[in-house]
């Protein structure tokens, strides 16, 4: 965003009308990323409702000096898809839930569904950081650097995991056609849920 | 994002050579990953409401942002206060005369003030030599410091293969150590390396020896632990550090080449 840092300034200042454009900029990639993790609107809207909340109170502990604001804001947002699955007290490794309500899951608590994809179960064989990597990399179209910045990690190592997701991903598809895998592909986004963790 | 796509491509190949040979296959997959992005449409309702109720929230006290005047002036009045402390004292090292020789007793007083001074120097010593020069003052209660407050920092690059890791830099905010672990499934796994005990300070270039080499194309995990007390580190007493602004576990992924990265 061209400016942000002078409006993050302005922000910690006091200036309301400068949060407001920073809202602006993020509500939709900050709600896209939350909803990537979820899935479900309802629970989506109270997670990036929460996000921006904090964002606000803590905007004066945000230090430039220390890194990007739109790094800052999505660690805030990964960190809140954390803890509302937390507060849900999932009984499961928080490393990866993706699997976090599947037995409850009806069709009626998702937005859409029309039956698993055989790309979901690909999915579902990474570890939860290449599929977050992934995402972020072929859905947010995210820059390797933008990535490592909020899952921590240096640039080329987030350059690995996603080379190796895809290598691991490849082996797992098999023999599967450009076609099937597309066509697989194309329900994912109406069945597949997960949460990424570390 | 055709350019985009090619440099997936391009930056896939680059880390597994190997996929080159299989580019159809590779490209088909990439290519229903973008496809099968889901359409995410924002209710506009709630993004309105929410902004509504973010602008008319009250916000924390702003950061006082100093005046471009302040910023000048203000050194100027520092070295006005110091001339005038420094006035008085060197007025009177030019006009009283000290005693040349003082009283027996006094003597004695001086010598035991001597004493004294010796036996704190002493101590100073003992704790130079526990917290090294430069180690922040760990805070009392109440107690002010000087220097504007700093979390838990680590700041490490990408390795060359070898048996020790070498992060830039390390700030604790408390006694406790730098851990090197295998990235196991995307997740911290065995314990490859502990750094020395580190004191409540900011320590650059730090270097932790392996259990076992990092090897090129992996990605590993630096992370940093306050010590429970006992100054041995044991992963499952001591205390994770999390970052002060996300409240996540305050933890580096890193990978390895054969030659420093350009």
């Amino acid at each position: 965003m061209e400016d942000e840092s002078s409006y993050v300034t302005k922000c910690q200042a006091g200036d309301t009308v400068a949060f407001g454009v920073l809202y602006d900029y993020y509500i939709d990639k900050i709600y896209r990323f939350v909803y990537y993790k979820t899935f479900v609107k309802e629970v989506a809207e109270d997670i990036t409702s929460d996000v921006f909340h904090k964002a606000l109170v803590k905007i004066n502990s945000f230090d430039s000096s220390k890194g990007v604001f739109s790094a800052w804001l999505y660690r805030i947002a990964r960190n809140a898809v954390i803890d509302y699955y937390r507060s849900q007290k999932f009984d499961v490794p928080l490393e990866d839930v993706f699997e976090v309500g599947a037995e409850d899951r009806t069709p009626e608590s998702i937005d859409a569904l029309s039956g698993l994809a055989k790309v979901t179960e690909y999915l579902e064989t990474l570890n939860a950081k290449q599929r977050e990597i992934i995402t972020l990399r072929v859905w947010e179209e995210m820059s390797y650097q933008e990535i490592a910045a909020i899952v921590g990690g240096t640039e080329d190592s987030v350059k690995m995991a996603f080379s190796r997701g895809i290598r691991d991903l490849r082996e797992k598809c098999g023999d599967v056609s450009p076609l099937t895998v597309f066509l697989a592909c194309g329900s994912v986004a109406e069945s597949l849920r997960f949460i990424d963790f570390t | 994002m055709p350019d985009t796509f090619e440099h997936m491509i391009e930056d896939i190949y680059t880390l597994e050579p190997t996929l080159r040979e299989q580019d159809a296959e590779v490209r088909a997959l990439v290519s229903s990953l973008v496809s099968a992005k889901p359409v995410v449409a924002v209710d506009d309702t709630f993004v309105q409401s929410l902004r509504r109720e973010l602008l008319t929230k009250v916000v924390p006290a702003p950061k006082a942002i100093p005046s471009p005047w302040m910023m000048y002036l203000a050194p100027l009045g520092a070295m006005a206060v110091l001339i005038l402390m420094l006035i008085p004292g060197y007025l009177s090292h030019n006009t009283v005369e000290l005693p040349t020789a003082a009283p027996e007793i006094m003597n004695t007083e001086l010598q035991m003030d001597a004493d004294d001074g010796a036996a704190d120097m002493n101590m100073k010593q003992r704790s130079a030599d526990v917290a090294p020069e430069g180690a922040s003052m760990m805070m009392a209660p109440g107690e002010e410091s000087d220097e504007a407050f700093v979390g838990d920092m680590l700041i490490v690059s990408d390795q060359v293969e070898g048996r020790v890791v070498e992060v830039a830099t390390v700030t604790l905010t408390a006694p406790g150590f730098v851990v090197v672990q295998a990235d196991t499934e995307g997740v911290p796994g065995a314990v490859l390396g502990v750094s020395p005990m580190l004191f409540a300070e900011t320590v650059d270039l730090v270097e932790i020896p392996l259990t076992s080499a990092l090897k090129r194309g992996q990605t590993y995990f630096v992370s940093l632990y306050h010590d429970d007390g006992d100054g041995v580190f044991v992963i499952e007493t001591d205390f994770p550090v999390f970052d002060v602004y996300s409240g996540a576990q305050l933890m580096f992924m890193f990978g390895v080449y054969d030659a420093m990265p350009q």
